[in-house]
């Protein structure tokens, strides 16, 4: 359940008040932004993901029923823009189009950020751009961004249990891309799962 | 439980998504088997280096740009341009559902609006029609062709009068 001070704040953006946009705003937009950033491993498309995720959510925030949590739909409409965004890179990339297939490219991130990024960190991002988008996504809301088993199954829409079976699937294949392993990443597809 | 079985949980254990059995499991068999706990190693190795990106900091600039445009889209340029196109196909919806209203409360109503009860009922408009007028064909000039009964006219000069047809239904071309 929601907090009554957040609850009042939602009614206020519901009835169209600016400023209560720009606190919603100011409360999730970091999250937002590394969630999208985790999932992207892009500056740019991170900034353009949560800008959509956000404007998608103001658009409609007069259907949201404020007894909810309003995190979990925020963050459903982040993590689900970024799948579809990966999605489309993996397809340019298929298909040859050089310029979109660079999306997740961790060389072509900000130059300026060069000598901010340890090399762990660029190791992690390269090894996460080649899970596939669903083990990604339970990966980094569970490993970075510390969300709890239900609260994934909320986000991504589905049971505790697939979750597991994701996070399972998603660190067996991270450890072995961590320690160097070949490794063969095939769909993403949920066969194997526990009901 | 075997080492297969407790390798296969491992990657569930490091994160503390086990369920109670196989936590025991595992905690029972791990001390005991030096595989096992090299492979435990790895999966917290690899977890402890996805943790750190969690540490990271999105700059000022970023976040203000975002919601700057946020905000522009969603409040200054809220109200959807309509075009040309789609104004046309509105107004063009608006008048077939005028139409049809007009249509439907016509029919209902039965007709034209009768007249006020004691007022005179106008004589139907007599219609004036150009009279009728009979064709004669001009003579005919030179020898006539045709050596037939030939034709009167009284607005129909194609047909030859009936009494001067043959008696016997020859025809004399």
């Amino acid at each position: 359940m929601p907090e009554a001070a957040e609850v009042a704040l939602l009614e206020k953006c519901q009835q169209g008040r600016e400023d209560a946009f720009r606190e919603l705003m100011d409360r999730y937009q970091r999250r937002v932004y590394w969630i999208a950033f985790n999932m992207l491993g892009n500056y740019e498309s991170a900034k353009e993901v949560s800008q959509e995720a956000f404007i998608r959510v103001f658009r409609n925030i007069g259907r949201f029923d404020v007894k909810k949590n309003f995190y979990t739909w925020l963050y459903q409409i982040t993590v689900n823009l970024s799948i579809d965004r990966l999605r489309k890179a993996s397809h340019a990339k298929a298909v040859g189009l050089d310029g979109l297939g660079s999306l997740a490219d961790p060389d072509r991130r900000d130059p300026s950020d060069a000598g901010e990024r340890t090399e762990t960190r660029q190791r992690v991002h390269q090894f996460l751009d080649r899970l596939p988008p669903k083990y990604k996504a339970v990966l980094t809301l569970r490993d970075i961004q510390g969300f709890s088993c239900e609260e994934i199954a909320e986000i991504v829409g589905c049971t505790n249990a697939t979750v597991r079976w994701r996070l399972h699937r998603a660190r067996k294949l991270f450890k072995a891309l961590w320690e160097g392993k070949g490794v063969e990443i095939g769909d993403e597809g949920d066969e194997g799962e526990s009901s | 439980m075997g080492c297969d079985d407790v390798r296969d949980l491992l990657a569930l254990y490091v994160g503390g998504e086990c369920y109670d059995n196989e936590r025991i499991a595992v905690e029972a068999h791990v001390p005991l088997c030096s595989g096992c706990a090299r492979e435990l190693d790895q999966y917290r190795e690899a977890r402890a280096a996805l943790a750190e990106l969690a540490d990271e900091d999105v700059p000022e600039k970023t976040l203000k740009g975002l919601s700057t445009a946020v905000r522009d889209e969603v409040f200054r340029r809220g109200r959807r341009r309509v075009l040309p196109f789609e104004l046309a196909l509105r107004c063009a919806a608006a008048v077939m559902v005028g139409l049809a209203i007009g249509a439907v409360a016509y029919t209902v109503r039965g007709g034209p609006p009768a007249p006020a009860p004691g007022a005179a009922i106008p004589e139907p408009r007599a219609v004036a029609r150009p009279a009728l007028r009979s064709v004669e064909l001009p003579p005919p000039s030179g020898e006539p062709r045709y050596h037939g009964p030939r034709a009167r006219s009284e607005g129909n000069f194609y047909l030859p009068r009936v009494e001067a047809l043959p008696v016997g239904g020859e025809k004399d071309f």
